[in-house]
């Protein structure tokens, strides 16, 4: 037997196994060498297409036979291709049953049973279809971006190649060295390759000067990632690249500059003035390390190189085959004593304790997202829920109504698994319209979101609808299919005789409103919460859109420097050092302001204590709050923009005569001094014993951790001061107002805290409008994202509201229809059923409001600006509801009212 | 008679069932066989899925109406192949089945819609 065959022959018994035993006992092996018999037969004599059908029809002939041998056992064979003439026999002649065929009847029938009923189905399909199209729409977020590996092959090797600094208070983010890719290159056997680059931004010129960023980059950055060009090619291994000034452009730079045209390969760009030729165009969704970066252009390092460099470059390396993150690091910490001899940076060494640190590139660039991420997913999953709380009702009031029916049915012999397979047909027929309506809405939703969504989410633009997410609806519509199916299957419905002699409606009328009401209560229950939540979340995003930091973020470059105190083994050395950098930073073209501080808004770090105010006995009753102190020089308020409430800020004259001048935001106004001026006030930080500040100034509230949280007190005490020495810190956060825009000073910044001390590094460089942007991004996404989870799921509740309200009311005509003939007026009979109905649904808000008071306050850490138990929030929301569910309760009956009640007892 | 009402119940037979019985008159036969019978006589048109012919066999069996045939097995080349024979209770299927069509085929000549068979 041929391969193919052999492997044919291997799946045609294992969908053997699918029948029962007795019949494999008897039938295995004789089938399996007929199929082979036949399998041989149809490779000789058949093309492929022949041969695809024989074998297609032979699995699922088995598959058929086999369910039908599980279920029926007696049930007749139905394998033929010609039609039996059994087929006109009625469906309640359970004797020759092919279960197969029956469910293919079953969809029939119930597909017309389903269009006869066009509301109910047109609300079932749509609310399934928010439900899946909603976690759909986020899951295919979470799968592109947490889920799915990279983009490069074996992306599960690629590593990201970090230092950090412990010794300096570094804990990553150092980056690499051109001396360190010298000395590692060739030397790490861990490595299959590694390249590291250096970020510029540059002026291209010619008819249109522009301003792009660009990589300087080793040539092997492109081999390294396992990526090749779309026209032209990439850089080469050797140096000829380098030599020849070539460089290699992006797809988004090759549509805007040169549009699109094949022959840009071969022209020449002028690169701050160099020409460089263009080699190749990168393919349309290749963004390495990000979507800004435009051009690629090749440097050598000489793997001789003496010089060790500054921290101002970036590198990945491809692990060769087998090898582990951790053996990588472990190799790489072995060489690193090395580097001492071979650059001389013992001091620097020792100094900072350089360790290396090489996350995979994957967790580099996904880092902040992926929890966001989860939550979402988590939230949409609810509203799915809802959504098919809302079918499942839909379907249960609406077998309620064909009580009789289905005891007619099961009279005449129709089993257990004949009622479930009546409910799984339409249970099917609505989860694959909901599904596919479903997907399709989420195709649209994770296009807009590509197109709209924040820079800062990282693989953005790899997100799409994947097979696997295709996968993973399918999924869903599968479980919502069963849920629908045996929801009213289970249900135990009154006696046969119970139905028939009373008609549908008054057999157990009490137990059959009850069971409706407490249908509504849930609905509007589940609504309200989901509306409450929505009102909370939208309020929060409204306030983070008007807040005020504080300060201001736009022309700020912020970096950190660290000093190791072997090297700077007093205050007054490592005050000296700050003074002499501010001063040189000053001194930079574009810089307007230079100032330093402990700690920047938003850094997340608290570093905080107590005060202890001056004249104020201690109060053992009271817990004084904590406030974090900062160490900040003079300019830093001015530096960054932060706002001056009263008083003055500290001068040059305060900090350098130490007079123990402190700054102090609103909060601690308001905590330590909430009835007295606070100016001229004396206090020390902590229980005592150490020096005493005096409040010169106060200034507003600035974030620490976020925008979600409420301000803290923040007190920023002079950069040096203290008779005991221990004031004077070692790293300091710089700040610098600049005129130009911030990144362009970054080398001459760099220069100036070299040439006061070669060994030490400046990292975590980021504008302020970067830092501000990151903190906000995610709380200003996962707004958005919940706010339209949870409008969707508004619509949802309001849908499935009226839905059930209204078939409920529609199931009281013939009640409607007797009051009209005794003489009622139709004004009385709405206001009644109004009544009844409003009583249901009041109950319903009741069961709502206490749940969301319950439930919100998880929420809290998402909220801004909001308190989970917002008044207006739960007063609007369940007004609202209540409204609708009033037009849903009013338009119904006033409809009934109108019917001419003769027609209505008629027609029973 | 208590066997005669139990042929009876048996019919009508389906189409595959029956064409199972008739290839069984000839004498024992497997599956493959009989599959390859069926289709050579309705020259093409009837062609059962090993599923389903398997599933055909074991009805029959199961309902009395062929039955293991060990000898047969043991006579061909084959020794493992599962051979079938009809039984009595079969025949008397396959025989009344055919009276049935027959009337049929008679019916509907009657009616003009088949040529007599005289």
């Amino acid at each position: 037997m041929s391969r193919g065959q052999g492997l044919r022959a291997r799946t045609y018994a294992g969908f053997l196994r699918l029948y029962p035993r007795s019949f494999r006992e008897l039938f295995e092996e004789d089938m399996r060498r007929t199929f082979a018999t036949r399998l041989a037969e149809a490779d000789a004599t058949a093309g492929t297409l022949g041969r695809t059908r024989f074998l297609a029809v032979e699995l699922f002939g088995v598959l058929r036979s086999a369910v039908s041998q599980r279920l029926g056992g007696r049930a007749a064979d139905h394998g033929m291709r010609l039609g039996s003439p059994l087929k006109s026999v009625p469906t309640l002649n359970t004797r020759r049953k092919d279960p197969m065929s029956i469910l293919a009847q079953e969809l029939r029938h119930g597909l017309r049973r389903l269009t006869r009923n066009p509301g109910f189905t047109l609300a079932s399909v749509v609310t399934l279809a928010l439900g899946i199209g909603a976690t759909t729409a986020v899951y295919s977020v979470v799968h592109s971006i947490v889920l799915r590996p990279l983009p490069y092959p074996e992306s599960d090797r690629l590593v990201w190649l970090d230092h950090a600094g412990p010794g300096i208070g570094t804990a990553r983010g150092l980056g690499m060295t051109r001396g360190l890719y010298a000395y590692y290159r060739g030397r790490v056997t861990a490595f299959e390759d590694m390249a590291t680059w250096t970020p510029m931004e540059v002026n291209i010129t010619g008819d249109e000067p522009e301003r792009v960023r660009a990589l300087a980059t080793t040539p092997e950055l492109f081999r390294t990632l396992g990526v090749r060009a779309e026209h032209g090619r990439v850089f080469g291994a050797g140096s000829e690249d380098v030599a020849s000034g070539t460089v290699v452009i992006s797809h988004r730079f090759w549509m805007r500059r040169y549009g699109g045209d094949p022959d840009a390969v071969g022209r020449v760009l002028s690169f701050t003035g160099v020409p460089l030729e263009i080699i190749g165009v990168m393919p349309a969704g290749f963004a390495f390390p990000d979507p800004h970066v435009d051009l690629w252009t090749p440097v050598t390092i000489d793997p001789g190189l003496s010089s060790f460099g500054g921290f101002s470059w970036q590198g990945i390396a491809r692990l060769a085959p087998g090898v582990t993150r951790a053996a990588a690091e472990a190799e790489v910490r072995a060489l690193i004593p090395g580097l001492r001899e071979r650059f001389g940076v013992g001091r620097m060494l020792d100094d900072s304790g350089l360790t290396p640190v090489f996350p995979s590139l994957k967790e580099e660039v996904v880092r902040e997202a992926e929890r966001t991420l989860w939550i979402l997913l988590g939230s949409v999953c609810f509203v799915l829920l809802l959504a098919c709380a809302n079918v499942a009702n839909l379907v249960l009031v609406r077998a309620e109504g064909r009580q009789r029916e289905t005891a007619v049915r099961r009279a005449l012999g129709a089993g257990r698994l004949d009622v479930l397979r009546y409910h799984l047909a339409e249970g099917v027929l609505i989860a694959l319209a909901g599904g596919a309506l479903g997907v399709a809405l989420a195709g649209l939703a994770v296009r807009i979101l590509v197109a709209t969504g924040p820079e800062t989410l990282p693989r953005l633009a790899e997100v799409s609808v994947s097979p696997a997410v295709l996968g993973f609806a399918l999924l869903l519509v599968a479980g919502t299919a069963v849920v629908f199916a045996l929801v009213p299957a289970l249900r135990r419905g009154p006696s046969m005789a119970a139905t028939m002699k009373s008609g549908d409606r008054r057999a157990s009328a009490g137990r059959r409103a009850a069971g409706r009401g407490a249908l509504v209560v849930t609905q509007v229950a589940l609504a309200l919460v989901l509306l409450i939540a929505t009102g909370l979340m939208s309020r929060s995003f409204v306030h983070l859109v008007r807040y005020d930091p504080g300060f201001d973020s736009d022309s700020r470059l912020t970096f950190r420097v660290g000093l190791s105190p072997h090297a700077y083994p007093d205050d007054r050395s490592s005050a000296a050092f700050h003074r002499e950098a501010l001063d040189g930073l000053a001194a930079i073209p574009g810089v307007e302001v230079a100032g330093a501080t402990t700690c920047l808004p938003l850094c997340d770090r608290w570093g905080g204590t107590q005060l202890s105010v001056e004249g104020r006995p201690d109060d053992p009753s009271s817990v004084p709050r904590v406030v974090a102190i900062r160490r900040v020089n003079e300019s830093y308020f001015e530096a960054l923009g932060i706002r001056l409430v009263t008083g003055r800020l500290p001068n040059r004259f305060d900090h350098e005569s130490e007079t123990g001048a402190a700054v102090i935001s609103r909060e601690v106004v308001d905590a330590y001094w909430p009835d007295e001026d606070p100016l001229g006030r004396r206090f020390q930080p902590g229980s005592g014993g150490s020096d005493w500040y005096t409040v010169v100034g106060v200034v507003a509230d600035t974030p620490i951790n976020g925008y979600a949280a409420d301000p803290p007190p923040i007190a920023y005490l002079p950069l040096v001061y203290g008779s005991d020495g221990s004031n004077s810190p070692y790293e300091l956060s710089y700040v610098l107002r600049t005129s130009v825009p911030p990144q362009r000073v970054i080398p001459a910044v760099r220069e100036v805290i070299r040439s006061l001390d070669a060994d030490v590094p400046i990292s975590d460089v980021a504008t302020m409008e970067e830092i501000v942007a990151a903190a906000n991004v995610q709380t200003a996404f996962t707004a958005v994202m919940l706010g339209i989870a949870a409008g969707i799921a508004l619509l949802l509740g309001v849908v499935g509201i009226y839905g059930v309200i209204s078939y409920a009311v529609g199931r009281r005509t013939r009640e409607i229809g007797i009051r009209l003939a005794l003489g009622a007026r139709a004004g009385q009979v709405t206001r009644r059923i109004l009544r009844d109905e409003g009583r249901v649904t009041a109950l319903g808000l009741v069961v709502g409001l206490a749940g969301a008071f319950a439930l919100t306050r998880l929420m809290r850490s998402l909220l801004f600006g909001v308190s989970p138990t917002d008044p207006v929030s739960f007063a609007g929301a369940a007004g609202l509801l209540a409204i609708v569910a009033l037009l849903a309760t009013w338009v119904p009956a006033r409809r009934s009212a109108r019917i001419d009640p003769a027609r209505t007892l008629r027609a029973e | 008679m208590p066997r005669r009402p139990k042929a009876e119940r048996f019919v009508p037979l389906s189409n595959l069932s029956f064409h199972l019985l008739l290839a069984l008159g000839g004498g024992p036969g497997h599956g493959y066989g009989l599959g390859k019978e069926i289709e050579r006589r309705t020259d093409g048109r009837l062609t059962p899925t090993t599923g389903s012919l398997y599933q055909a066999l074991k009805r029959l069996a199961d309902d009395g109406l062929i039955e293991p045939a060990p000898e047969a097995a043991a006579e061909s080349s084959d020794e493992r192949r599962q051979y079938f024979r009809l039984t009595a209770l079969g025949r008397e299927v396959a025989r009344l089945e055919a009276t049935r069509l027959h009337e049929l085929v008679r019916l509907a000549a009657e009616c003009r819609l088949y040529p007599s068979l005289g």
